[in-house]
């Protein structure tokens, strides 16, 4: 990542933090965690995988992302016919000057949305987890720089799996977050229809109450504060002592990688930065392990035919592990 | 035995559920289970068969007979393995000698033929009851499985059988049909040439059936004592308790926890309610008396009516009579035909073992009922109390670790420009507190910040604003590397006096 020009003081950094979220929540009733959720990621330079059921506001939410800090913002809905080319972008010959010219497709933004992204083949998905991972679009053999800052948030259904292409474990591993989306609460939601339907022709919410509180700029000086937050060594090994003891937890058939350890201290550095603290803390890494594990382990066969959640299991887990002391 | 450690998912299940759990079990951990076997069985194996060197098939029995010593063995070693996965074979072997000795009396004679045997092992294994406390609680037990382990018993002699006939097809299988050989089937097991195969073949079915025979009881036992004792919503308790402790609840919280962990050998309280006859009587006539009993219903339905029965033949004789009759009837029919000779022989010799083996069990029973010998209880001096729950807490946070004086301590510390041990002192003098004095559930998995929502949920205020603030320049400390100033310091010092009290002010 380059270096940013211009640095921004850590209590700014904590304020202009709070303002998004603040912006955010105006819009995106009810879903308190899944925007701290995102806002870490976004924060810790990582991308989300979000489950739901559909109609929770997803678009929503990265759209009012998007809007309060002025990124450009592009969705793809996955489907089995979708092809990579479709994705990244493709070389179109121009009859009048008789050249080749290359259309950029909805990868070239700061925000992308691949919504049910469990519905395209193999080869689509890997199309977009390369330029997730590698930060680059490739098209015609050329290769073109992804914005900056540049997040993709997934959606997977956790209903209606015929048909689908389920992610592989490897390429799950690519998302730093996997956020659970669950209806909102009786008061949240009685909020949410008031909003909607009062003054509005449409049946969906509006991102014009949003204020861009910071610039697509502010983003990566963010991300460079987030990542000098001060972590002290005993966090550090509470953080791999979580990741290593879900390699050999009984309920697991596998357990979280090197990657894991990697995404719980970046995602509690930020988590450290959304509280307002200088140093990350313990408990920042035991609250960003369930949704920074949750997708990196596998239950075992009989734990899963005795209907035990994967967030049960890491609950179990977390409370067998020690926290450091002194 | 620490119901959080179980390594299988605690509910409720159906009893052949619950044999299945056994054998998923048995596959798991199917290679330290047959060691545990062998070990012990291979040496009396050889010897015996070195002694009955003619005779092969008593070998073979006193082996089939013995086997409730060794699977002993193989089910200590899988209810210390349900709880804790760190314990290793080897481990259970070195005891292996006065497990399987260990009311050796009762298992080789007067339990020996019980039907469900593997399920009424943890009984006499495990909860070490003798007598009419077994018998009672066995009652309880199979009040609702005693069935399945029958049917445990009954399937697993059968593989057995089977396993030991699957040998043997195997070989005969094998014979080209070029090779006209005037042989039967029948004729290769009752062949005494093979006898020496058949003993082999038995031991080895016998090793393969063990660990699914003992673990599939021992689930079904595991199981009865879930419904009797609600082990999963007693879980479901704990993980509540460790989560949202409701203020004032923490004692209740505390017995709960208590009774939780108490050891598998410890006696589990009777499931049975604790009323007067006169009460029990009074309240079901009150029952029977209700409305529930005095619906009246009319269904219509179409049945099946039998015709009469024809009219029984006369007994005559008791079914030992019959069964002498039976047998003579089968002699006789099989007498003429020569062919199938070998068969019936094999039959008579098998028939005649186990008469033998009955005989030598009435024996024994009335020599152990009529003179009066008690067997020998190995382990029964042995049996411990339920550990004190000095470990409930893993937190390693024990008073002796700690000066006296802590103040005076941390000071001195301080004055030695050691911030963080003078920091670190207060701070674990005030966890261990909240451990051992008020009784905090606390363990090593809370973070700081779930120490302190314990606390302020269960302590007065005082105590609570206390640590409070304590935790905060703790955090400051260990985790900013923020230096806490001399003023914060000695107003901590102090207020530790307040914080240490007995009884709480206000």
């Amino acid at each position: 990542m380059t270096e940013p020009t211009e640095a921004l003081s850590l209590n700014e950094a904590i304020q202009l933090v709070q303002r998004m979220r603040q912006q955010i929540a105006r819009v995106v009733v009810g879903q308190q965690q899944v925007i701290d959720q995102v806002l870490i990621a976004m924060l810790a330079s990582g991308h989300v995988l979000v489950e739901g059921v559909p109609g929770l506001g997803k678009t929503l939410l990265v759209k009012s992302l998007a809007k309060c800090f002025q990124g450009q913002f592009g969705r793809i809905q996955f489907t089995p016919d979708l092809m990579p080319a479709d994705v990244t972008g493709h070389a179109l010959y121009d009859m009048k000057s008789e050249q080749f010219k290359i259309r950029k497709g909805p990868a070239f933004c700061n925000l992308l949305l691949a919504d049910e992204i469990n519905r395209a083949p193999a080869k689509t998905q890997a199309a977009l987890l390369e330029v997730m991972q590698e930060k680059q679009i490739t098209i015609e053999g050329k290769a073109f720089p992804a914005f900056t800052p540049f997040m993709v948030l997934a959606t997977q259904n956790p209903i209606e799996q015929e048909g689908t292409y389920p992610l592989p474990e490897a390429e799950l591993d690519r998302f730093m977050l996997k956020v659970l989306i669950d209806y909102p609460s009786e008061g949240e939601e009685q909020d949410l229809v008031k909003q909607v339907t009062t003054g509005q022709v449409q049946d969906t919410l509006s991102v014009a109450a949003i204020e861009s509180v910071v610039s697509a700029a502010d983003i990566p000086r963010l991300q460079h504060i987030t990542a000098h937050i001060q972590v002290d060594d005993a966090v550090f090994d509470y953080a791999v002592r979580i990741a290593r003891s879900s390699r050999q937890w009984h309920s697991f058939a596998h357990g979280a990688g090197p990657r894991a350890s990697i995404a719980l201290i970046r995602a509690a550095r930020a988590n450290a930065l959304l509280e307002g603290r200088e140093f990350v803390t313990p408990d920042d890494v035991k609250s960003m392990a369930l949704p920074v594990m949750r997708h990196r382990v596998a239950l075992t066969a009989e734990m899963e035919i005795e209907g035990l959640k994967t967030d049960q299991a890491l609950q179990q887990l977390l409370q067998e592990v020690e926290a450091p002391r002194l | 035995m620490n119901l959080s450690k179980i390594s299988v998912q605690v509910r409720p299940r159906n009893p052949y559920e619950a044999i299945d759990l056994g054998f998923v079990m048995a596959r798991r951990w199917f290679i330290p289970l047959v060691l545990l076997w062998l070990v012990p069985a291979l040496p009396v194996m050889v010897v015996s068969y070195l002694i009955f060197m003619d005779q092969p098939l008593w070998a073979l029995l006193l082996i089939w007979w013995l086997k409730p010593l060794f699977e002993s063995i193989q089910l200590r070693y899988i209810s210390e393995k349900l709880f804790d996965d760190h314990v290793h074979w080897r481990h259970t072997l070195r005891h292996g000698r006065s497990v399987a000795l260990h009311q050796w009396f009762a298992k080789l004679i007067t339990q020996r033929l019980a039907f469900s045997r593997s399920f009424n092992m943890p009984v006499g294994e495990l909860e070490q009851l003798t007598g009419k406390r077994r018998q009672q609680r066995l009652d309880t037990l199979h009040r609702g499985a005693g069935s399945s382990g029958l049917w445990l018993t009954f399937a697993g002699h059968s593989i057995e059988s089977i396993l030991v006939f699957a040998v043997f097809s195997t070989a005969w299988m094998f014979i080209p049909m070029e090779m006209d050989i005037d042989f039967e089937f029948s004729m290769l097991l009752s062949s005494p040439l093979l006898f020496p195969t058949i003993t082999l073949a038995g031991f080895v079915a016998m090793t393969l059936v063990a660990p699914f025979y003992v673990c599939g009881g021992f689930m079904l036992y595991i199981n009865r004592r879930t419904w009797l004792e609600a082990w999963d919503i007693e879980l479901t308790f704990r993980q509540l308790s460790s989560d949202y402790v409701k203020p004032g609840k923490s004692l209740a919280m505390a017995v709960l926890l208590l009774t939780a962990l108490g050891s598998l050998t410890a006696l589990p309280t009777p499931a049975r309610a604790e009323l007067d006859r006169a009460q029990t009587q009074q309240k079901i006539i009150e029952i029977l008396e209700g409305d529930a009993f005095h619906e009246i219903k009319e269904e219509q339905r179409w049945r099946w009516i039998d015709k009469p029965a024809a009219e029984e033949p006369e007994e005559d004789g008791s079914w030992l009579a019959r069964f002498g009759k039976w047998i003579v009837k089968q002699l006789e029919g099989f007498n003429g035909v020569e062919d199938a000779g070998s068969l019936v022989t094999w039959i008579i010799n098998g028939l005649e073992i186990v008469l033998w083996g009955l005989v030598i069990a009435v024996l024994a029973y009335l020599v152990y009922r009529f003179r009066h010998i008690r067997a020998p209880d190995v382990a029964f001096d042995n049996r411990t109390q339920a550990p004190p729950p000095s470990h409930l807490f893993g937190l390693e946070l024990s008073q002796d670790s700690l000066p006296d004086d802590i103040i005076s301590a941390a000071q001195t510390l301080w004055q030695q420009q050691q911030f963080r041990a003078a920091l670190s002192l207060l701070y674990r003098a005030a966890l261990t507190y909240l451990v051992h004095e008020r009784h905090l559930p606390l363990n090593s998995s809370h973070t700081e910040q779930e120490c302190l929502r314990l606390c302020l949920q269960h302590e007065p205020q005082h105590r609570g604003e206390f640590f409070q603030s304590l935790t905060q320049h703790w955090v400051a400390l260990a985790y900013a590397h923020q230096p806490l100033s001399e003023q914060d310091f000695n107003a901590l010092c102090a207020a530790w006096p307040r914080f240490d009290q007995q009884e709480p002010v206000g």
